[in-house]
């Protein structure tokens, strides 16, 4: 693998976010005669989306890095969230109460998934579809479909502070920098990454590896839901399988953040790739489109990337092969030249 | 002596491939008794068979396409919102220029365009076939928000009326459900397909062109949607937003429930869909005529839909994954 100086892996990794920030910066001054970041309320909006888009972009690579994409990772978010913020509220506790029952709910849905995953053993993105129908149905009938309500709930305001949904979002990157390097979690998911047949083979438990990261993953997801709902003072308890939306629109944060984390660290590449669709989906707000709209510019320039990851080995075997045909041709020369 | 292991006559049973072509059948027959009982026949009077029958074919028509992908062990989540984004444009075109047939061949083409685009991103530039219908479904369903707004598109109600009347869909349910039967069960097309699900590698090394095909399985489930969206418009007579949103669930849930494995392969048939469209209407009629909640009736669709795939599929030693 090619090795880069520190320096430059830096500079590749902040390159992101600025030249994104360059290109709506002009795009809005050009169109709008305004500039991307321009008030203290614009640098908190971005942190605050890019710190869920972030979170939830964690939550999926625990399992979309080994090739599982849970597709009912947005109905835990939903289950974990409502049910944990209805318990706070019930026992009259803090915000950060309701952020420590919605981890332990969204873990305990990401747990019973992954049990279901090893017992059943049916493809995951299967298997995410039908638990998505089980666990929507949770929320709305503990909430009686009103799914949660925060606003003018007393002892909620620490979720809306800037400083707190920061630190929530840097825990999180420390914890899964941590997790990803220097546990035993992390050895098993790089091996796993490579090959779960010899992974197996060689000694890991992949089962109870699995469970690990659908638990994980519910966790961690049931932040992001958090986070959100910190903002918005609400959460509907939606049915029809349609909770998976706002999980599935981080995944381009996800499979970004693993481009860019090559040359330093996963976490820091899902923070900065997170930090940097936002910045993106900012301007474009900017200059008023509509959210649909920007939902499908995110999504083709998505396809772009996607297109770029599948086929950029191919111009390093270009290179390769035309370094071998010039050193072929240059020793067929020497030898006619003998 | 060899001690040779004696096979478990229920599994074998549950392997034949008898049992799996007739099980679908047998649970619709099983599903149709017991409400029929429950509701004191309710369930099958002819009003009611109809609104069956009519609520199911938009379901069987998209998922007679999809059984082609998911015969070569791939699965497509964007069937549902390739429908309502061709729905949509075909209203959209007919309003503009007033011709019903440009509308109904523009359908099919959009299908297919869609569709195909989605596949030559998996076959010509290489990107993951799960990447490609999950971006394909969030984009399609963002691009019919940013053109309808908040607002729905209409064709005129006499025009609805008059085709559902002539049996406009059931002709075109007809004949697309034809040539699917001919083409996945007498042709190279479908026994290619069954034969990349069974084993992708050993299908290629006999010279099948796994790229062709899956294109070809991608049109045809185009078309498909081109079809179901035609017959979803004649049958609301307008489309917004919220028009069949829960498609792509019903339509895999009509896949399994029909017979079809997940994983493709040699046990796949075609009328899989229009087998199973029926029995997920029958179940969500039933329940609802038994006054069951249908918060309920969505999990209990959860359950029955992770219980047949767990029964429809040989439980692997390991983890489902790509190698194996």
């Amino acid at each position: 693998m090619k090795k880069h100086s520190k320096i430059l892996d830096i500079l590749f990794t902040v390159a992101f976010p600025v030249a994104v920030w360059l290109l709506m910066e002009v795009l809005c001054l050009i169109f709008k005669q305004k500039h991307v970041i321009s008030t203290m309320l614009d640098v908190k909006t971005i942190i605050r989306n890019a710190g869920i888009a972030a979170v939830t972009a964690f939550a999926l690579s625990f399992n979309l890095k080994e090739g599982r994409f849970d597709l009912s990772l947005g109905a835990q978010r939903m289950a974990g969230t409502i049910i944990g913020g209805l318990i706070a509220m019930a026992l009259g506790l803090s915000g950060l109460w309701l952020l420590l029952f919605a981890i332990a709910f969204g873990f305990l849905f990401g747990f019973l998934t992954g049990m279901a995953f090893i017992g059943l053993r049916v493809p995951p993105m299967v298997l995410g579809v039908g638990m998505a129908l089980i666990w929507e149905v949770v929320p709305y009938l503990v909430s009686g479909g009103k799914g949660l309500n925060l606003f003018g709930v007393e002892g909620m305001t620490v979720l809306t502070e800037s400083w707190f949904q920061i630190l929530v979002v840097v825990v999180m990157a420390v914890l899964v920098f941590l997790l990803m390097n220097y546990t035993r979690l992390g050895y098993e998911t790089k091996a796993v990454q490579g090959s779960q047949l010899i992974a197996r083979n060689s000694g890991i438990n992949i089962f109870r590896h699995a469970v690990e990261c659908y638990a994980l993953a519910g966790g961690l997801v049931a932040i992001a839901g958090v986070l959100d709902v910190s903002y918005t003072t609400q959460m509907a308890a939606n049915l029809g399988n349609t909770s998976n939306g706002v999980v599935t629109a981080n995944m381009f944060v996800m499979i970004l953040g693993g481009y860019i984390g090559e040359r330093t660290d996963s976490s820091v590449g899902i923070i900065t790739a997170a930090f940097t669709l936002q910045i993106f989906k900012y301007g474009l707000s900017l200059l008023e489109l509509s959210d649909p709209l920007i939902s499908v510019i995110n999504m083709l320039v998505f396809i772009g990337f996607l297109v770029f990851q599948a086929n950029r080995h191919k111009v390093a075997l270009a290179k390769a092969r035309k370094a071998r045909i010039a050193l072929a041709q240059k020793f067929k020369a020497e030898r006619a030249a003998a | 002596m060899k001690n040779k292991k004696k096979a478990n006559p229920i599994k074998k049973i549950l392997e034949s491939r008898l049992f799996s072509q007739l099980m679908p059948v047998g649970l619709l027959l099983i599903l149709v008794g017991v409400f029929a009982i429950a509701t004191n026949g309710r369930l099958v009077t002819g009003t009611s068979l109809k609104i069956i029958v009519n609520q199911a074919l938009v379901v069987a028509i998209v998922s007679t396409g999809g059984a082609f992908i998911f015969a070569s062990g791939n699965v497509s989540l964007s069937l549902g919102a390739t429908t309502v984004l061709t729905a949509t444009l075909s209203v959209m075109i007919y309003n503009a220029t007033g011709s019903l047939v440009l509308m109904m061949v523009s359908a099919v083409l959009i299908g297919v365009v869609l569709m195909a685009t989605s596949a030559l991103l998996s076959t010509a530039l290489g990107v993951r076939v799960m990447y490609v219908t999950i971006v394909m479904m969030t984009m399609f369903s963002a691009l019919q928000q940013a053109i309808l707004g908040g607002s729905t598109v209409a064709i005129p109600t006499a025009l609805s009326q008059s085709l559902e009347k002539g049996g406009f869909m059931y002709i075109a349910f007809g004949v697309f459900f034809l040539i699917c039967v001919v083409l996945f069960h007498f042709t190279d097309i479908g026994r290619s397909l069954r034969f990349i699900g069974t084993n992708n590698l050993c299908a290629e090394q006999t010279g099948i062109s796994k790229k062709k095909y899956l294109l070809i399985a991608f049109i045809i489930a185009g078309v498909g949607c081109g079809i179901g969206a035609l017959v979803a418009v004649v049958r609301g007579g307008s489309v917004g937003t919220n028009t069949l949103t829960s498609l792509n669930m019903d339509c895999m849930l009509a896949l399994v429930l029909g017979g079809m494995s997940i994983f493709g392969g040699s046990k796949s048939y075609v009328y899989s869909g229009v087998i199973g469209a029926l029995t997920v209407i029958v179940l969500n009629q039933g329940l609802t005529m038994l006054q069951v909640d249908s918060t309920i009736i969505q999990a209990i669709r959860g359950v029955a839909f992770l219980a047949l795939v767990t029964l429809s599929q040989v439980r692997p030693k390991g983890l489902p994954a790509p190698e194996g």
